[in-house]
């Protein structure tokens, strides 16, 4: 019983995920194309089509997304865009693939290509966050779950990942963990203004940026 | 706008923790269409803006949820980019195991 509740501890709770990343490359020479790739473990199944009309199993991870923040030695190849046909989809891929966001995991284990533009400088690394929802028994017990990966520049590179409470959002300079939270001052619509230096440092707060047909 | 028909239903979660909850939208072109979906909902309790083109927000991204401490920090970053939609209980969760309930 003993043991059986050691591996338990060491596994982890239901539902759980893992990632680790590596660059297999032997050597990273300037301008060539290597691979780095992310892997991803779950005690419960990757639901990478996860459609919210679908009753979610319990313990499994919806749509895990991957966000790379990217040092200025490091581009990230086009080939890493996702494909997609539809009308009006190139500007917003363009924009998935920029913001904070990267792409879906569709896989176990993916694969980004990427090169070098520079030398890196020491300790220069590839900033990889994982970030899902993990499915509970009931509504109401879901969680929001992220880890992250510094990646050393190096060949051969290896590290899984851990809890990344406080990771940087650094892509596009976007908000992020960690930061301070601007005030801004908004039109309410209703003829009044929504100061936010009101709200911010006197109270806790959610912010929800949404778009006009959220 | 079933999103924040959701956020009205989950509102009394946020007040017990004293969370003020923002709506900020960042892409109406025209106030006028901010102005709509006040009407939409004449007894909310959360606070609703509206960005003209996004101006003055940049630092935001859209589509995306900002769970902020008492000392103006941001502590969680959810990405909803992906389903368009916020997954309330999974934002309420995150508030008590940061915040403290």
């Amino acid at each position: 019983m003993i043991l059986t509740f050691l591996a338990i501890l060491a596994a982890g709770p239901p539902g759980s995920f893992d990632v680790s990343a590596h660059i297999p490359a032997e050597k990273l020479a300037l301008e060539t194309e290597y691979h780095f790739i992310v892997e991803v473990e779950a005690d419960g199944e990757i639901d990478a089509n996860f459609n919210p009309r679908n009753k979610p199993a319990p313990g499994s991870l919806r749509k895990p997304i991957l966000q790379l923040d990217v040092p200025p030695s490091v581009q990230i190849l086009d080939s890493y865009k996702p494909k997609d046909e539809r009308k009006g989809a190139e500007d917003w891929l363009e924009f998935y693939f920029k913001k904070p966001y990267g792409r879906l995991i569709k896989q176990k284990s993916t694969q980004i290509p990427f090169k070098l533009v520079a030398d890196p400088k020491p300790g220069e690394t590839l900033g990889i966050n994982v970030m899902t929802y993990l499915n509970g028994d009931e509504a109401k017990d879901r969680r929001f779950i992220r880890r992250r990966i510094d990646l050393p520049l190096k060949p051969g590179a290896r590290l899984t990942g851990k809890d990344a409470q406080a990771s940087s959002w650094g892509l596009d300079k976007k908000l992020g963990i960690g930061d301070k939270a601007p005030a801004f001052k908004l039109p309410a619509g209703d003829g009044t203004d929504l100061d936010m230096t009101a709200y911010l440092g006197k109270q806790p707060v959610f912010i929800q940026t949404y778009r006009a047909d959220w | 706008m079933k999103q924040l028909v959701q956020l009205q239903k989950v509102y009394d979660e946020f007040e017990k923790r004293d969370i003020e909850v923002i709506a900020v939208s960042l892409e109406a072109a025209e106030m006028e269409q901010h102005a709509k979906t006040l009407k939409r909902f004449p007894n909310r309790r959360f606070k609703l803006a509206g960005a003209l083109n996004w101006e003055g927000m940049d630092a935001w991204a859209r589509t995306t949820g900002y769970l902020i401490d008492k000392t103006g920090v941001i502590r969680q970053v959810f990405p909803m980019e992906t389903y368009n939609r916020p997954d309330w209980w999974s934002v309420l969760n995150e508030a008590d195991r940061l915040l403290g309930k």
